[in-house]
């Protein structure tokens, strides 16, 4: 079944009409329990579809359907917030409490739980992102990679059935990178639905799809091998994730290697059989 | 003369019961023209030990001089001379697009040399400029309000606003944090070409280890508010204890040389870019080679 399904697309914020729209045509569908990294450059329309999906943005022109229900349509409001969570790329848009375990415990009371089950959601989600610690922090002091922790936290709290981080790691430590995308990965073993917004291609590496955007349009979608390890990514201001580089370059040098390699353990496998 | 930071230790909100002493006696110097990058965990310290290098925060002890002028001011005099030494510094904050505020993107740019007593048509030019050096095209942003920018739009402007004011030390605070790929390789470029030739200054505080391959001679450790280590980045990251104790992750292509040694390939350490990386791994396999193209098939 598919949780999104987003058809003709188009999205034009109010301050830029004589613009070029920011989303020009997007058919996308995306399956319950499906990992999908979207990339692409600065600009090209990435966070401007991620609003869509917990319907903070409302297409211009076209449907966006979470769960089959449209997003434009009021009544279904409740439900697609409650099951689509969403962390932006600065924690500080979506800070709202004054303490980090109310910060965490805000989305799990709007959703009417017994006190019970919130605390133990609380207590789980600090513990996943590393912020226990910090339990009785004032939300605005705390460090940059620390406010995009507690965000991925309340996000966690609230147990979506499908969770889009925009770049929400951004500003996380190597370690605290890691963690976040094994809680993420964890999470959908128990079938969550990842979309998974990076500048990073080692990350999208990690996905099932990686769907590339231009200038506001979807301009190639695939497995990571058929669009890392395959497609010349420069012409959309990409890069190749290391191993895939790696590869290129003792290829270039003579060595057979096969095609498609754009992981770290695929080229370590296959160096060292 | 350098920044010199000279045994500082900083305590946030002492007396409260949200007192934290987030630096712990840290001694430091940026030499002109050096470029020093500073790795941490994150709450390590690193934004409140940059924050003191333009004054903005004042240590609890300790000293911080800008070209031997002391940050803190204790009359009126020097307080105008510590006001003059800071502004040699540009910074460039975490989150630095909270700090956009004009009506369009050339205003915003154009904000600090005028307020650095430069004449409109001096300050064109420097808009022009920084918006090239941040890969912004000028006539397509130029009108555009920094309010309604993407992630890395945002970013970008922020950093041109401080390029802008051509600082003699510039520093930075997870600038390329949500640059795409491109956009992150040229700003690296750049930034090291206006150290090479106007011998800029650069302190670079980055959680992307291949910001700091790309870019420092140097880089700092800090954990828990105290450096403990102060190397080439060559050296640093073979170092596995100190890594490991300050909560960092070599960069790619050094975990990769660890990965593949680790499965049996006899390859050297001390590899940092991704050219050196391919050309060890190629070097290691070569003798080999023909076999194990017979296996690869
Ligand atoms: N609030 C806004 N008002 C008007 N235009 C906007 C607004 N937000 C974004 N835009 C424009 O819409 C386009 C798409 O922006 P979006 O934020 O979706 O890009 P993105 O792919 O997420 O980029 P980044 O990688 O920099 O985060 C850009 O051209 C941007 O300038
Ligand atoms: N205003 C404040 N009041 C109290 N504590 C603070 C304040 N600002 C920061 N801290 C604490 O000081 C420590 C250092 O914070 P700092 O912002 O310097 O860390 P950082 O190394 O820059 O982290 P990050 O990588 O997450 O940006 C953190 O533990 C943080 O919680
Ligand atoms: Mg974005
Ligand atoms: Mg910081």
């Amino acid at each position: 079944m598919n949780i999104i399904e987003i058809s003709r697309l188009t999205y034009v914020y109010a301050a830029a009409k004589e613009n070029t729209p920011a989303l020009n045509g997007i058919n996308l569908n995306i399956g319950e329990g499906e990992f999908v990294a979207i990339v692409g450059a600065n600009g090209s329309g990435k966070s401007t579809l991620a609003r869509h999906l917990n319907a903070l943005l409302l297409p211009t022109e076209g449907t966006c359907k979470v769960m089959g229900l449209d997003t434009a349509r009021p009544e279904n409001l409740w439900d697609i917030r409650r099951q689509v969570g969403l962390v932006f790329q600065n924690p500080d848009n979506q800070l709202v409490a004054a303490i980090v375990e109310d910060e965490v415990a805000f989305g799990p009371e709007n959703l009417g739980l017994p006190p019970a089950e919130i605390r133990l959601r609380v207590d789980k989600a600090l513990q996943a992102v590393g912020l226990t610690e910090q339990l009785h922090f004032a939300p605005h002091l705390l460090s940059g990679g620390q406010k995009q922790r507690l965000a991925i936290a309340g996000a966690l709290a609230m147990e979506p059935k499908c969770l889009v981080l925009d770049e929400a790691t951004a500003m996380l430590d190597p370690q605290g990178r890691e963690e976040v995308m094994q809680v993420a990965r964890d999470l959908r073993e128990q079938g969550l639905t990842l979309i998974c917004i990076t500048h990073f291609m080692e990350e999208a590496a990690l996905a099932d799809r990686v769907v590339v955007m231009h200038q506001g349009k979807i301009v190639a979608q695939g497995t990571p091998k058929e669009i890392l390890a395959a497609t010349d990514l420069a012409k959309w201001g990409l890069e190749p994730p290391l191993a895939t580089e790696i590869a290129d370059r003792l290829r270039r040098r003579g060595l057979n290697l096969p095609r498609g390699i754009c992981r770290e353990d695929e080229l370590v496998a296959t160096l060292c059989p | 003369m350098p920044i010199e930071v000279k045994n500082i230790t900083f305590t946030y909100m002492p007396g409260t019961p949200y007192e934290h002493q987030a630096l712990r006696g840290v001694s430091f110097t940026v030499e002109e023209g050096a470029i020093v990058a500073i790795a941490g965990h994150t709450g390590s310290g690193k934004s409140t030990l940059i924050q003191h290098f333009n004054g903005l925060i004042q240590p609890t002890t300790g000293q911080v001089t800008v070209d031997g002028v002391d940050l803190l001011g204790r009359d009126k005099k020097s307080k105008a001379a510590a006001k003059e030494a800071a502004r040699k510094v540009g910074m460039v904050f975490q989150y630095p697009e909270r700090q956009l505020f004009a009506e369009t993107v050339y205003e915003d740019i154009a904000f600090g040399p005028l307020a650095h007593g430069l004449t409109a048509k001096e300050a064109a030019l420097r808009v022009r400029e920084a918006m090239s050096q941040v890969g912004l095209d000028y006539e397509s942003y130029r009108r555009r309000s920094p309010l309604e920018l993407s992630g890395g739009e945002g970013r970008r402007v922020a950093i041109a606003g401080i390029l802008a004011l051509r600082p003699k030390y510039l520093v930075l605070d997870e600038p390329t944090a949500g640059l795409d790929p491109r956009g992150r390789k040229e700003l690296l470029g750049k930034i090291k070409e206006l150290s090479l030739k106007q011998g800029m200054a650069v302190v670079l505080v980055t959680h992307y280890m291949e910001d700091i391959v790309a870019l420092a001679k140097r880089v700092v450790f800090l954990r828990r508010g105290e450096i403990i280590l102060d190397d080439a980045p060559r050296r640093a990251f073979l170092q596995r204890e100190a890594l490991k104790e300050a909560g960092l992750k070599p960069p790619r292509t050094v975990a990769l040389i660890n990965r593949l040694s680790e499965a049996g390939l006899k390859i050297p350490r001390g590899v940092l870019t991704v050219e050196e990386a391919a050309e060890a791994i190629y070097q290691s396999l070569s003798p080999r080679q023909g076999e194990r193209q017979q296996r690869v098939k």
